[in-house]
C-alpha cells in the first residue's frame, strides 16, 4: 500500500504544467494559500467548475505531525485527542486545450486517544449505530485516500469527472481489540456552461459505495466485556448486547449540486445549492447476518458569496446554511427459534435535526509589494436536536460563535513569512437533556458528559506561522500552528501541528 | 440565448428534483399497539369466585424498557375469574416478556397467590387484531415451611496459580429449608440436556411436561440420611483434597457424597459414598457445564418419598422417561436436521429447579415458570475469564430459612466466591 501511495504521489508531481503557467512557484503557492479560498468553497465542488478555483497550477507534498488533547468531549465516541503523522500530496495542473487535471493522495497513521463507548470506525458517518463497550481505550488507525479528476472545455461547456478511493483500518493492542476496516469508492461527474462572460453555472452528481466490517476480540487481559449495539442517547439494542462482536455496515451516498462561480480572477458572485443523501445498514454477522438498523441522512446546503480582488487587495463575504437530518430505524424481530429471527416490523426511533448557519468576511490589503495583511471575521449559529422516541431520550442545544483572525504576509528577500492569530468565542444559548432510560450507568455518564459540554461556553486562541523558502524551482515551507480552548465548565483542549512541505 | 436559458432552467429543475427526492421518506414511526391479554386461571382455581391482578409488568426484549401496567396500589384490573383475567395494554410494537402477580379466591377459602411468566410475546398490530392473547397462570406454591432446595452450585471450576482452568472440584449444596428433619434418601440431582442459550422448535417438545436431563445422580435409596432443618449435604465431583493439585481450590475430601462414573475416567475416593448413577451423560464422566448454560433440578424419581422408582425401574420404563427429539439448525441459510436424546423427569417429581445462563447468550428457561421463572449466573458474557472460582448461592431469607420464591433471578446471589463450607447461618 505504501508503494501504491508513493507511485500516486510521483505520478501527480510528474504532471507537467504544459498549459503555459509561467508564474513563479512563489506566486503560485501564494495564490493557493490566499485566505480568499476560504470563502465560498461549495461553489467549486463540481469537477466542471473546479478549474475556476485556482488560477495557477501547483503540486505539493506535505509531511505533517499533529497532536490534540481535550479533557472532555461533546462526542466522547471520537476520543479525547489524536496524535499522528500524515503524508499528503496534491496537484492541480492546467493542461493544454483548456484541460485541467488534479489529484490528491493521503496516507495517515496515528492514534485516537481514549475512545469511549464506541468500537466502530467512522463514527460520524454511522452514529448512533455503533458497537461499543464500557472499556474503550486508544485506537490506532491507518488511512489511505486517493482522488483524481480531470475537466476539459468544449466551447462554452466544461465536462469534468473525479474518481476517489479511501480505506481505513483501525485496531487496539489491548483488550478489547476491535479490528475495523472500511473502504469507500466514489465517482463524481460534473457539467458546466459559461453564462455570459463572467460566470459559469455547473451541476454535478456523485455516488459513493461504502463498506465496513468490524470484529472485537479479547485476549482476556481484563476479562470479557459486553458488547453493546447502540441506538443513540445512551440506549442499546438490549436483545443483541453481549457477545455479538462482529458487525458489518454497507451503504451508499448520493450527492447532487448546482454551483455558480465567477470565471474571472477578480471574483464576483458565487452560489451553491447542494444535497446529499446517505443510507446504511448495520448487520450482525454472528446472528445469520441479521439487519439490526437502517440509517438515513440528508444534508442540504445553500451558499452565497461575493468577492472582489484588485491590485489593492481582496474583499469578500460569504454566507452558508446547512440543514442536516439523520433518521435511524430499529428493525424489530419476533421470538426466534432455530437461529431464525422473524421480522415483526421496524420503528424509526432515532432522529437528529441540525442547522448550521455561518457568515464569513474577508478584507485583505496589499500594503506594499512586500507586505499584505488580512482580517477574517466570522459568525456562526448552530443548533441540534437529537431524539430517541421510545424510551424518550433527547439532547437539544444551540450555540452562537464569533471569531476573528488577523493575518499578515511579509516578503523578506526571497523568503515568505506568514503569520495568523485568531480567537473565537462560542456562547451556549441553550442546552436541554432528557434521559428517561439508559442501558447502564456508564452510558448515562457518557450522555451527561455530552450535555455538560453542550452547555459550556468556549473561548479559544490560536496562532499559525509559515516560512517559505525557494529551493531551486521548488518552494520549501515549514508550518507550525497551535490552538488552546477553555470551556466554562473547567475543561480545556489544545491542538498543535507542524509540517514541512515542498511545492513545485 | 434562448438555448442557454433552457439549459439553465433544466439544470435548476434537475437539482430541485434531487433536493425534493432526498426529502421523501417512508412512515416508520414508533407504533403503539393496544393488545388484550387474557390470564387463564390454573385448573385448581377454575371455580374461583374472584380474581385480580396486583402487578403486571411488560419488558421490551429489544430495548429492555419495562412497562409497569398495573401497580400494586391500583390492583383491581379484571375481576372475572372463570373467563380469565382480561387486561388491555398499550405499548410500542415489539417482543415482550410478561410477568403478572395476582390472586384468586375460592368461595369460603383464603385467597391464593397466582403468577404468570411468559417470554417471547409478540405485540404487533396484526397480533392485536387476532384478539386476546391467552397466558397461563399458576398457583404460587412456595411457602414458609419449605422443602429441600439447591443452596449453592459451583459449576465454573477454579484456576491454578498459573491461570490454567482446573476441573473436578465442582459441587452442589442441597439444604433442608423446612422446619422439620427430612430424609435425603433418593434425592436426585439432574442436569439439563438442553442449553438455556439455544432455542429450537423441538419435535416432540421434551420440556413441555418434564425436565429433559442428560444426567441424573441420586442419594442411594435406603441410605437413611436424615438432615435437620437448616443443615445441608455437600455433593461433589471428586471428593479429594484439591489443594494438593491446585492451591487455589478446596478440600472436598469431607463431602457427603461424590458422583462417580465407573465407566469413565473418574477419580473415586472410597472414603466418601458415591451417588447412584441413574443416567449418565453420553460423553463420559459427568462434568458440569463450566460456562453456566444448563439448568439443574433436585428431584425424586417418584411422586413422593415413599414411592420412588429404582434406577432399574426408571431405565426399564424408557418409553415413558426417555425421548429422542428432532430440530433444525439453520446457519447461513442452510438447514441441518439434528436430533438429541434426553431422560425425562416429570415436573411433578421436581422439588427445586435452578436455571443458569449468561445474560449475553440467554434464550430460554428450561423449566416451567411454576418451578423456576428466572435464571442466575456467573459471568454476564460468554467465556468470561473472571468466572472461575465463583458460584451461585441462595440468599438467606431469615434465620435458617433460605429464600425460595421459585425465581432464581431473585433467590440467588450470582457470582459469589465459591466456598463449599459456607455457613448460611450461625
Amino acid at each position: 500500500m505504501n508503494l501504491l501511495l508513493c507511485t500516486a504521489i510521483n505520478a501527480m508531481l510528474a504532471v507537467s504544467p504544459t498549459g503555459g503557467d509561467t508564474a513563479s512557484v512563489m506566486v503560485r503557492a501564494h495564490e493557493w494559500w490566499a485566505p480568499a479560498l476560504q470563502l465560498s468553497q461549495a461553489a467549486h465542488t463540481s469537477p466542471a467548475l473546479r478549474p475556476l478555483r485556482h488560477q495557477h497550477s501547483l503540486s505539493e507534498l506535505n509531511l505533517r505531525g499533529h497532536a490534540s488533547r481535550t479533557t472532555a468531549a461533546l462526542e466522547p465516541q471520537t476520543g479525547l485527542g489524536w496524535q499522528g503523522i500524515a503524508v499528503h500530496g496534491r496537484s492541480h495542473r492546467t493542461l493544454r486545450n483548456e484541460a485541467t487535471a488534479w489529484g490528491d493522495a493521503l496516507y495517515q497513521s496515528g492514534m485516537h486517544r481514549s475512545v469511549r463507548w464506541n468500537e466502530t470506525a467512522d463514527y460520524q458517518r454511522l452514529r448512533p449505530y455503533v458497537a461499543a463497550d464500557s472499556l474503550g481505550g486508544h485506537l490506532h488507525s491507518e488511512q489511505y485516500q486517493f482522488e483524481g479528476g480531470t475537466a476539459f472545455g468544449l466551447g462554452e461547456w466544461t465536462l469534468g469527472g473525479e474518481l476517489g478511493f479511501s480505506a481505513l483500518q483501525e485496531h487496539r493492542r489491548t483488550d478489547p481489540r476491535p479490528r475495523n476496516r472500511f473502504g469507500t469508492m466514489q465517482f463524481r461527474f460534473g457539467l458546466a456552461r459559461n453564462v455570459g462572460h463572467r460566470y459559469a453555472l455547473g451541476i454535478d452528481a456523485a455516488a459513493q459505495k461504502y463498506k465496513q466490517r468490524g470484529t472485537i476480540s479479547y485476549y482476556n487481559e481484563r476479562g470479557v466485556s459486553s458488547t453493546y449495539h447502540l441506538q443513540g442517547l445512551g440506549l442499546s439494542y438490549a436483545r443483541f448486547d453481549g457477545s455479538n462482536t462482529s458487525t458489518s455496515y454497507s451503504g451508499h451516498l448520493l450527492e447532487a449540486g448546482l454551483g455558480l462561480a465567477p470565471t474571472s480572477a477578480n471574483g464576483g458572485l458565487s452560489a451553491a445549492l447542494r444535497t446529499t443523501t446517505q443510507r446504511y445498514e448495520k448487520v450482525l454477522i454472528g446472528v445469520n447476518d441479521l439487519v439490526l438498523n437502517e440509517l438515513r441522512t440528508a444534508q442540504h446546503l445553500a451558499e452565497v458569496g461575493w468577492r472582489r480582488t484588485d491590485g489593492r487587495g481582496t474583499a469578500g463575504v460569504s454566507a452558508q446554511a446547512v440543514l442536516s437530518t439523520r433518521t435511524g430505524t430499529e428493525v424489530l424481530y419476533g421470538d426466534a427459534a432455530n437461529n431464525e429471527y422473524p421480522r415483526l416490523s421496524s420503528a424509526e426511533q432515532y432522529s437528529e435535526l441540525a442547522l448550521q448557519a455561518q457568515v464569513m468576511g474577508l478584507f485583505e490589503r496589499i500594503a506594499s509589494p512586500r507586505w499584505r495583511w488580512h482580517v477574517l471575521p466570522g459568525a456562526c449559529y448552530a443548533q441540534s436536536t437529537e431524539k430517541h422516541l421510545q424510551p424518550h431520550n433527547e439532547l437539544t442545544y444551540s450555540h452562537i460563535n464569533a471569531q476573528l483572525a488577523l493575518g499578515s504576509t511579509w516578503r523578506l528577500g526571497k523568503t515568505l513569512l506568514l503569520m495568523r492569530l485568531g480567537g473565537a468565542y462560542g456562547h451556549a444559548l441553550q442546552a436541554e437533556q432528557m434521559l428517561t432510560h439508559t442501558v447502564n450507568a456508564y452510558a448515562r455518564r457518557i450522555e451527561t458528559e455530552r450535555y455538560d459540554m453542550a452547555r459550556a461556553h468556549r473561548t479559544s486562541l490560536g496562532a499559525q506561522a509559515r516560512v517559505a523558502i525557494p529551493v531551486g524551482a521548488t518552494l520549501l515551507h515549514i508550518d507550525i500552528e497551535g490552538q488552546h480552548a477553555a470551556y466554562s465548565n473547567g475543561h480545556s483542549a489544545w491542538d498543535a501541528g507542524m509540517s514541512i512541505g515542498l511545492c513545485i | 440565448m434562448r438555448t442557454q436559458a433552457h439549459i439553465t432552467i433544466g439544470i435548476a429543475a434537475l437539482t430541485a428534483a434531487l433536493l425534493l427526492g432526498g426529502c421523501q421518506k417512508e412512515d416508520k414511526s414508533v407504533r403503539y399497539v393496544t393488545q388484550e391479554l387474557r390470564f387463564d386461571l390454573p385448573e385448581e382455581l377454575a371455580a374461583a369466585t374472584s380474581a385480580s391482578i396486583e402487578q403486571l409488568t411488560l419488558r421490551n426484549t429489544n430495548t429492555a424498557e419495562v412497562f409497569n401496567i398495573v401497580q400494586p396500589q391500583n390492583a383491581t384490573a379484571g375481576q372475572t375469574a372463570a373467563k380469565g383475567l382480561h387486561v388491555r395494554v398499550t405499548v410500542p410494537e415489539g417482543l415482550y416478556s410478561v410477568d403478572m402477580e395476582g390472586q384468586a379466591q375460592m368461595e369460603g377459602l383464603l385467597p391464593n397467590k397466582i403468577k404468570a411468566h411468559i417470554e417471547g410475546v409478540s405485540i404487533t398490530e396484526a397480533e392485536a387484531a387476532l384478539g386476546a392473547k391467552p397466558i397461563s397462570t399458576f398457583v404460587s406454591q412456595y411457602s414458609d415451611d419449605g422443602e429441600w432446595v439447591i443452596a449453592e452450585i459451583f459449576f465454573t471450576g477454579t484456576q491454578t496459580p498459573e491461570g490454567m482452568p482446573y476441573y473436578g472440584d465442582t459441587y452442589f449444596r442441597i439444604y433442608n429449608n423446612s422446619s422439620r428433619t427430612l430424609c435425603a434418601d433418593g434425592l436426585g440431582i439432574a442436569e439439563s440436556e438442553l442449553l438455556t442459550v439455544e432455542k429450537y422448535d423441538y419435535t416432540p417438545d421434551p420440556v413441555q411436561h418434564a425436565f429433559a436431563a442428560c444426567c441424573i445422580y441420586r442419594i442411594p435409596l435406603g441410605s437413611n440420611i436424615m438432615v435437620e432443618p437448616g443443615q445441608s449435604l455437600l455433593l461433589v465431583d471428586e471428593a479429594i483434597d484439591h489443594r494438593v493439585a491446585n492451591p487455589l481450590s478446596f478440600d472436598l475430601s469431607g463431602a457427603d457424597f461424590e458422583w462417580f462414573d465407573p465407566n469413565g475416567e473418574d477419580i473415586d475416593n472410597p472414603e466418601v459414598p458415591n451417588l447412584e448413577q441413574v443416567a449418565g451423560p453420553s460423553y463420559g464422566a459427568w462434568a458440569l457445564h463450566n460456562r453456566g448454560f444448563k439448568s439443574y433440578v433436585l428431584c425424586r424419581l417418584g411422586d413422593d418419598e415413599a414411592h420412588q422408582l429404582t434406577a432399574q425401574q426408571y431405565a426399564d420404563s424408557s418409553s415413558a422417561y426417555f425421548c429422542t427429539f428432532y430440530y433444525n439448525f439453520v446457519f447461513n441459510g442452510e438447514t441441518y436436521p439434528m436430533s438429541s436424546d434426553a431422560w425425562l423427569i416429570p415436573h411433578a417429581w421436581v422439588i427445586d429447579a435452578v436455571n443458569l445462563s449468561v445474560e449475553s447468550e440467554y434464550q430460554m428457561l428450561l423449566t416451567p415458570p411454576a418451578l423456576d421463572m428466572g435464571y442466575t449466573y456467573v459471568g454476564k458474557v460468554d467465556f468470561d475469564e473472571q468466572r472461575y472460582g465463583k458460584s451461585v448461592r441462595r440468599k438467606v431469607k431469615a434465620g435458617i430459612v433460605l429464600q425460595d420464591t421459585n425465581n432464581s433471578s431473585i433467590d440467588f446471589e450470582p457470582e459469589q466466591p465459591a466456598n463449599p463450607h459456607h455457613r448460611f447461618h450461625q
